[in-house]
C-alpha cells in the first residue's frame, strides 16, 4: 500500500484562479510584444510576397534552481533565470500554410536552425531592447515561412496528396491574465532537504550508486497573438528524485526510484516521510540483490498502486494526441515519418477512434480543469493552453471506446478541431483521470489474480508496486527500439513480487515486460477501488519534433495521471537480458 | 581540424599573486584524494590485469558570467562545477590501454562519456571517495576491456613506423599553492556593461553585438601513483565585447575586442572601454560601405596579432609531439629535426612559464601540465632550425620525456598543445619601414595593390593526410595598399594557403609585437593559448572568398526609440 493512496469518490476539486485585471497594465515586456506583433502584421511584407495572416508571440521568463547531492553532500547547485521569446509566424491561409512541412532545409544548421524560433532574450524589462529583439525574430521567422510556404506548395503540386486537412483551425479570442507573482526560491531548505535525503545512503555501503535530485522551475508565461488573445500565466513545478543502484553478485543491476512532484515544498509529503520512504527503497534494493530473477513468466499480472497510473503514463497515454503528418519534398519521408510514428507508439490510436482500446468497465477523461483529486496534487492543470485556448475537460475513452484525441489547434483527419491541448510543442495530455463503474476491492483483486493463476496452472502470480524510469527511460526504450528496426525493446520493472496462493509475498529482481503495447489494455480484467495519482514530464513525440519551425513554446508538459489498480489477463515478463558490467573489484570506501 | 576562436568562454589555468606556493601539501581534498587512490591502487592489484598507473585530476571551477546586448542584461550566472579527470592504464609503459587502434577500429568510448559519475562540491571525505571509487572501478573496467582490443590491433596491423612506448617515466611533483577566492560585485559589473554596449543601439546596421565580463577561478588538484601531489589555484578575469554589422548585400562583418587579465584591476577602465567602443562603431560603419575584395595572390603585411594566429596554425599545431607519432598524421617535421624549417631570422619558443609579454597577460600560462610534468620552456626553432616538439607523456622516437605541455579540456584525454608560443625575430625593421619593403614587393611583382592584415578573429588548420594541409586566418579588418602608399579598407576575404609554402614567403618583420590571447580547439578539448609575434612581410600570400550569409537584411527598420509610454 502506497501512502499516496486517496479514497474513491468522485469528489472533484475544481481550480481556483488569480481574478483576471491584477496583472499590471504598465508591464513594458508586454508593451514591446502588444507595439511589436502590430507593426509586424500591419508592415512586414517582402517584395510582393504573402504578408503573415496569424502570428504569435510569446516570452518564457524561466526561473529554475537544480540541486543534486550524494551521500550527504552537494554535487550540483545551478540557478538558471533566463528568458526566451518564441515567434509563430503562419503566410499563407487556414487551408494551407507555411506549417506542418518538413524538409532536408529544416535540420539546417543543426538544433540551432530548427530551434530558430526561439530566442534568448534580455532578463532586463527593456522595452526597446525586447521590442527590438521581437523584431530580428518576426523577420527571421517571416523569411523562413516565405521560403518553406513555397516548396510546400510546389512540394503538394508535385505529387498527389490525398489529405485535405486545413493547416490551422480558428480559434475565439481569450482573455487570461495572472499576476507576475515574485516567488522566493526556498534555496537553504532545498540544500538541507537534499543533504538530508541522500546522507541516507551514507550507512549502506552496498548501495554503490545514489543521487537525489531537486528540481524547482517555475516558466512565467507572456503570450500575445493576431487574433487578439493574450495570456500570462506561471507555472511553477518542484520535482525531488531520488535514485539508488546497486549489483547482484552476479552483475545484474538493481535499481529503484523514488519521485515527487509539486508545486512548492509544502506540496511534497513531510521531510521525516519522505526519509522512512528514502531508508525503505535502500533496503528494499539490499535485499533485492539476493531475491531470486524471473526467467519467463507468461500470465496475470497486477499493477497496484502507483503501478497503474504509471504503466498507463508509459505505455498508454502516448496514443492520446493526434499527430499531424508533415508534407515533405520527398515522399519517401512522409512513409518514413509514418512508419516511425507507429514504431514510437505515437499514432497508435489515430484511427481507432469508434474503436475498443480499453474493457468496457473503464472509461478516460483528460482534464486540466482539476487542480487536485481527493487532496493530492495534479500537476497538469491550467486554464488556458499555449494556443490561448480555453482548456476543458475531454472524455478520451468511453465504457472502453475510443472517442477523441487530444488536439491543437493543428488539425488532423481524426480530430478536425483544437481540444485546448496544446502543451508546450504539441499536443499533450494535463490530468488523466480513469474511472471505473466495476470497482474490486484489494482482496478480491488479489483473489482474482490468484484464481487465474490456479486456472493456468501456474505456482504463483506476479504484482508491480513500481514500474520505474520515468517519461525519459520509455524515451530511449523507444530510441532503442527504433534502433532495433521495430524490434521490441523491454520495460524493466523495478519493484515486483511473486504472490503466492497462501497469500505471502517474494520480491523478484530483474524483471522485464516483453512486447508490452499499448493494445493490451484492452486486456485488463478488473480494477481496484482505490485510485492512486502518479505524475511525470510528458517527452515530446516525434511529430512535435518535426514542428520546431512553427513553435514557440520551451516548456516542458508535466502530466498527472489517476488510476486504480489495473489487473491484466496475461502479460509475459522475462529476466533483464545482459550483459551487464563486472560488480567492483575493490569494496566501497564506505565498508568497514 | 584545430581552431582557434577568442569568442568562446572557457576554463583557464593559471596562477595569480594571490598563490603562495607550499611545500607541504595540506588540503583536505587532496588528502582525500591521494587516500583514496592509494586505496583503489592496491585493490585493484589484485585483478588478474592490475594497472600500472593511476591519476586523479579533480578541476573546480567557479565563474561568474555576465553578458549584455543593446544596453540590457542578457544573463547572469554564477555556477561553481567540480570534475574528475581520471586516467588508468593498464599493460606496461611500452604497450598499454591508450594504445592507438589503427585501420579504422571506432575508438570513441561514448558509454563513459555520457555515464560520468557527478563529483560532490562539498569537501566531505567520504562522499568523495565513493564518487572517486566508483569512477575508477568503471575505468578499470573500460581499460581492461579496450587493452585486449590494442593487443589484437597490433598483431593484425603492420608494424608502426614509430616504436616509441606508450608512456613515459617521469619524477614525482610535489607543488601547493592555497585556493584562492574573490569577491565580485555582480550588480555594479551589470550596470558597467550596460553602458558598454549601450552605443551600439544607436546604429541599424549593427544587428548583433555583446559585452561578456567572465570571472573565473580555477583550483586544479592532481594526484597520481608515482607519488606526485599538486595544487594549482587562481582567478583570471576577461571582458569580451563582440558586434556584428550587415551589409547591403548580406554580408555579416564581426569585430571583436577581448581583454584578459590576472587582476581585476587589470582589466581597463570604462573611459577606456566606451573608446574602444566607439572606435568598433566607426569601424563597422566603415566596413558596412568597403568594396568587397578579389579572391588575389600577392606580398602582404600581416599584423603582429595576425602573424600570431598565422604561426599558431601553420607552424605550431604541427610541432605538437603525439602528431609525429600518428599515422594519419601527416607529420610535416617529423624528420626536419636539426635541418632548417623556417628563416634563419626566426626564432620559436613554447613557455607556459611566462606570464606577460609586450605589457599583456599571457592566458597560456600555467606551473604544471594536466599529466602533473612541471611546465618548461621549449625551444623549438632555433635561428631557424627545428629542434624539439611539444610534448606530453605520450612519447615520440628521438623524444623520450614530457615537457610540460600534456594538456586538456575538463573530459577529454590529455595530448601535446601549445601554451605561449612566441615567435621572435632578429631582422627588424620599424613598421613604416616594413610599409616602404611591401610597396617594393608590391612593384617587383607588378601587382596593382598588397595587402594589410589588421585585425583577424581566429583560423583553423588541417593536419591529417587524408585532407590537403591547408590553413585558413579570418581576417576582420584588411586593407589594399596601393603603390603610392594609399591605403582602402576592404572585406569579405580569407587568408589562406599550405604551411611549407607558407614558411618560405616570409621575408622580414617589424618591431611591433603583439598578443593574440585565444581558446585553441582540437583532440583534447578548449585549452586556453597565446600567441605573439611582430608583424610579417611576406612576399605572396592568397586569399579567397569568405563564406557569406545569403539572408536579407531586416524587412522593417528597427523599432522607433520609444521608451516608456
Amino acid at each position: 500500500m502506497t501512502p499516496t493512496r486517496i479514497a474513491q469518490r468522485l469528489l472533484l476539486a475544481v481550480l481556483l484562479f488569480f481574478s483576471l485585471n491584477t496583472f499590471a497594465a504598465d508591464d513594458a515586456p508586454m508593451r514591446a510584444m502588444k507595439d511589436e506583433l502590430a507593426r509586424s502584421m500591419a508592415q512586414i511584407q517582402l517584395l510582393k510576397m504573402d504578408r503573415p495572416y496569424f502570428l504569435a508571440y510569446r516570452m518564457d521568463d524561466l526561473n529554475q534552481l537544480d540541486i543534486s547531492a550524494m551521500l550527504g553532500s552537494l554535487t550540483q547547485h545551478q540557478p538558471t533565470r533566463m528568458r526566451f521569446i518564441g515567434v509563430e509566424v503562419r503566410v499563407g491561409d487556414y487551408a494551407l500554410d507555411n506549417s506542418n512541412y518538413f524538409s532536408a532545409r529544416s535540420f539546417a544548421g543543426g538544433m540551432q536552425g530548427m530551434l530558430s524560433s526561439i530566442r534568448q532574450a534580455s532578463t532586463d524589462d527593456d522595452y526597446q531592447q525586447l521590442r527590438r529583439s521581437f523584431w530580428l525574430a518576426t523577420d527571421a521567422e517571416y523569411k523562413r515561412a516565405l521560403e518553406d510556404l513555397s516548396a510546400k506548395r510546389a512540394a503538394l503540386a508535385a505529387q498527389n496528396h490525398t489529405g485535405g486537412v486545413p493547416d490551422f483551425t480558428k480559434a475565439p479570442v481569450n482573455t487570461q491574465l495572472q499576476p507576475l507573482v515574485a516567488i522566493a526560491v526556498p534555496q537553504q531548505d532545498l540544500e538541507v532537504l537534499a543533504r538530508d535525503l541522500s546522507a541516507v545512503f551514507r550507512t549502506m555501503p552496498g548501495v554503490y550508486g545514489s543521487s537525489v535530485a531537486i528540481q524547482y522551475r517555475d516558466h512565467f508565461t507572456r503570450y500575445i497573438n493576431s487574433d487578439g488573445s493574450v495570456f500570462t500565466r506561471s507555472q511553477p513545478m518542484l520535482k525531488i528524485q531520488i535514485n539508488a543502484q546497486t549489483q547482484a553478485p552476479d552483475g545484474t543491476p538493481v535499481s529503484d526510484s523514488l519521485e515527487f512532484y509539486g508545486h512548492t515544498l509544502a506540496d511534497l509529503p513531510a521531510k521525516a516521510d519522505l526519509l522512512a520512504r528514502t531508508r525503505a527503497m535502500g533496503d528494499r534494493i539490499l535485499k533485492l540483490r539476493a531475491a531470486p530473477s524471473e526467467d519467463h513468466y507468461n500470465g496475470p499480472v497486477l499493477f497496484e498502486g502507483e503501478a497503474a497510473p504509471e504503466i498507463l503514463m508509459q505505455q498508454f497515454a502516448d496514443g492520446l494526441v493526434a499527430t499531424r503528418t508533415p508534407v515533405s519534398d520527398d515522399a519517401r519521408f512522409e512513409m518514413f515519418f509514418n512508419q516511425l510514428m507507429s514504431q514510437m507508439g505515437g499514432n497508435s490510436f489515430a484511427d481507432k477512434i469508434g474503436g475498443r482500446v480499453l474493457p468496457d468497465f473503464l472509461s478516460l477523461s483528460d482534464n486540466p480543469l482539476l487542480a487536485s483529486y481527493h487532496g493530492a496534487l495534479l500537476l497538469g492543470a491550467s486554464r488556458i493552453d499555449d494556443d490561448a485556448v480555453a482548456t476543458r475537460e475531454t472524455k478520451l475513452v468511453d465504457h472502453g471506446l475510443l472517442k477523441t484525441l487530444l488536439a491543437t489547434r493543428v488539425p488532423t483527419k481524426a480530430v478536425p478541431q483544437s481540444t485546448g491541448s496544446r502543451r508546450g510543442w504539441g499536443p499533450a495530455p494535463s490530468n488523466l483521470i480513469v474511472a471505473t463503474d466495476k470497482a474490486t476491492t484489494e482482496a478480491d483483486l488479489r483473489a482474482d489474480l490468484l484464481r487465474r493463476v490456479k486456472e493456468r496452472g501456474l505456482g504463483y502470480g506476479i504484482v508491480v508496486r513500481h514500474v520505474g524510469g520515468g517519461g525519459s527511460a520509455s524515451f530511449i526504450q523507444r530510441a532503442a527500439q527504433m534502433a532495433q528496426q521495430g524490434g521490441q525493446a523491454g520495460t524493466s520493472l523495478a519493484e515486483v513480487y511473486r504472490l503466492y496462493p497462501d497469500g505471502h509475498e517474494e520480491p523478484v529482481k530483474g524483471v522485464e515486460i516483453s512486447d508490452m503495447n499499448a493494445a493490451q489494455f484492452r486486456d485488463i480484467v478488473a480494477a481496484g477501488d482505490t485510485p492512486a495519482v502518479y505524475t511525470d514530464e510528458f517527452i515530446p513525440r516525434v511529430g512535435a519534433l518535426f514542428s520546431l519551425g512553427t513553435s514557440a513554446s520551451t516548456d516542458q508538459p508535466v502530466v498527472s495521471c489517476v488510476a486504480p489498480d489495473l489487473l491484466f489477463e496475461e502479460l509475459s515478463l522475462t529476466g533483464s537480458q545482459g550483459p551487464f558490467p563486472n560488480p567492483p573489484i575493490g569494496p566501497s570506501p564506505l565498508a568497514k | 581540424m584545430k581552431w582557434l576562436s577568442r569568442s568562446i568562454s572557457l576554463a583557464l589555468l593559471c596562477s595569480g599573486s594571490l598563490a603562495i606556493a607550499q611545500q607541504t601539501p595540506s588540503d583536505p581534498v587532496l588528502q582525500t584524494m591521494h587516500a583514496e587512490l592509494t586505496r583503489s591502487f592496491q585493490n585493484l592489484q589484485k585483478a588478474p590485469l592490475p594497472p600500472y598507473f593511476l591519476s586523479y585530476q579533480l578541476t573546480d571551477n567557479r565563474a561568474i558570467d555576465i553578458t549584455s546586448s543593446f544596453g540590457a542584461i542578457m544573463g547572469s550566472s554564477d555556477q561553481s562545477s567540480r570534475l574528475l579527470d581520471l586516467d588508468l592504464r593498464v599493460g606496461d609503459y611500452t604497450l598499454d590501454n591508450t594504445h592507438p587502434l589503427r585501420g579504422g577500429e571506432i575508438d570513441t568510448d561514448f558509454a563513459s562519456m555520457l555515464d560520468r559519475q557527478p563529483m560532490p562540491l562539498d569537501d566531505d571525505p567520504n562522499a568523495l571517495k565513493v564518487a572517486l571509487w566508483r569512477e575508477t572501478e568503471s575505468k578499470y573496467r573500460h581499460a581492461v576491456q579496450r587493452f585486449q582490443k590494442v593487443k589484437a590491433n597490433v598483431q593484425v596491423q603492420v608494424a608502426a613506423e614509430d616504436q616509441s612506448g606508450d608512456f613515459s617515466h617521469e619524477a614525482p611533483e610535489t607543488y601547493f599553492e592555497t585556493p584562492t577566492t574573490y569577491s565580485i560585485d555582480s550588480a555594479a559589473w551589470e550596470q558597467k556593461l550596460r553602458r558598454i554596449t549601450a552605443p551600439f543601439a544607436q546604429h541599424p546596421e549593427i544587428l548583433e553585438n555583446s559585452a561578456e565580463f567572465i570571472a573565473e577561478i580555477e583550483t586544479r588538484r592532481y594526484v597520481n601513483s608515482d607519488g606526485s601531489q599538486i595544487q594549482i589555484s587562481s582567478p583570471f578575469y576577461r571582458i569580451i565585447i563582440s558586434a556584428t554589422a550587415k551589409a547591403d548585400d548580406g554580408m555579416e562583418l564581426p569585430l571583436y575586442q577581448t581583454y584578459m587579465s590576472f587582476h581585476p584591476d587589470g582589466l581597463p577602465n570604462d573611459a577606456t572601454l566606451q573608446h574602444d567602443v566607439n572606435s568598433m562603431v566607426e569601424t563597422l560603419l566603415a566596413l558596412v560601405k568597403a568594396p568587397v575584395a578579389d579572391p588575389y595572390t600577392g606580398p602582404a603585411i600581416l599584423s603582429g596579432r595576425a602573424s600570431a594566429v598565422f604561426f599558431h596554425e601553420i607552424f605550431g599545431h604541427r610541432v605538437e609531439g603525439q602528431r609525429q607519432k600518428n599515422e594519419n598524421e601527416a607529420q610535416t617535421f617529423r624528420r626536419k629535426v636539426n635541418q632548417s624549417v623556417l628563416p634563419d631570422f626566426l626564432s620559436v619558443y613554447s613557455d607556459p612559464g611566462l606570464r606577460q609579454r609586450a605589457g599583456v597577460d599571457l592566458v597560456g600560462y600555467y606551473p604544471y601540465d594536466d599529466e602533473g610534468v612541471k611546465a618548461t620552456r621549449v625551444t623549438v626553432v632555433d635561428k631557424g632550425v627545428l629542434k624539439n616538439f611539444l610534448m606530453s607523456r605520450t612519447p615520440i622516437e628521438g623524444f623520450d620525456q614530457s615537457n610540460g605541455h600534456g594538456r586538456r579540456q575538463q573530459g577529454y584525454p590529455v595530448v601535446a598543445r601549445q601554451s605561449n608560443l612566441v615567435v621572435e625575430s632578429s631582422k627588424q625593421v620599424s613598421r613604416a619601414e616594413l610599409k616602404k619593403l611591401l610597396i617594393e614587393q608590391i612593384k617587383a611583382a607588378n601587382k596593382p595593390y598588397g595587402l594589410f592584415f589588421d585585425d583577424i578573429e581566429g583560423g583553423f588548420t588541417f593536419t591529417q593526410r587524408t585532407i590537403p594541409n591547408a590553413f585558413n586566418v579570418m581576417p576582420t579588418v584588411v586593407y589594399r595598399v596601393y603603390p603610392d602608399g594609399k591605403e582602402e579598407l576592404v572585406r569579405g576575404v580569407d587568408l589562406i594557403g599550405t604551411p611549407l609554402i607558407a614558411f618560405s614567403k616570409i621575408l622580414a618583420t617589424d618591431d611591433d609585437v603583439a598578443v593574440f590571447n585565444g581558446i585553441c580547439g582540437a583532440e583534447s578539448g578548449w585549452v586556453p593559448v597565446s600567441a605573439s609575434s611582430p608583424g610579417l612581410l611576406v612576399s605572396q600570400i592568397e586569399v579567397q572568398r569568405k563564406a557569406k550569409s545569403q539572408e536579407r537584411a531586416p524587412i522593417l527598420p528597427p523599432p522607433p526609440a520609444v521608451r516608456e509610454n
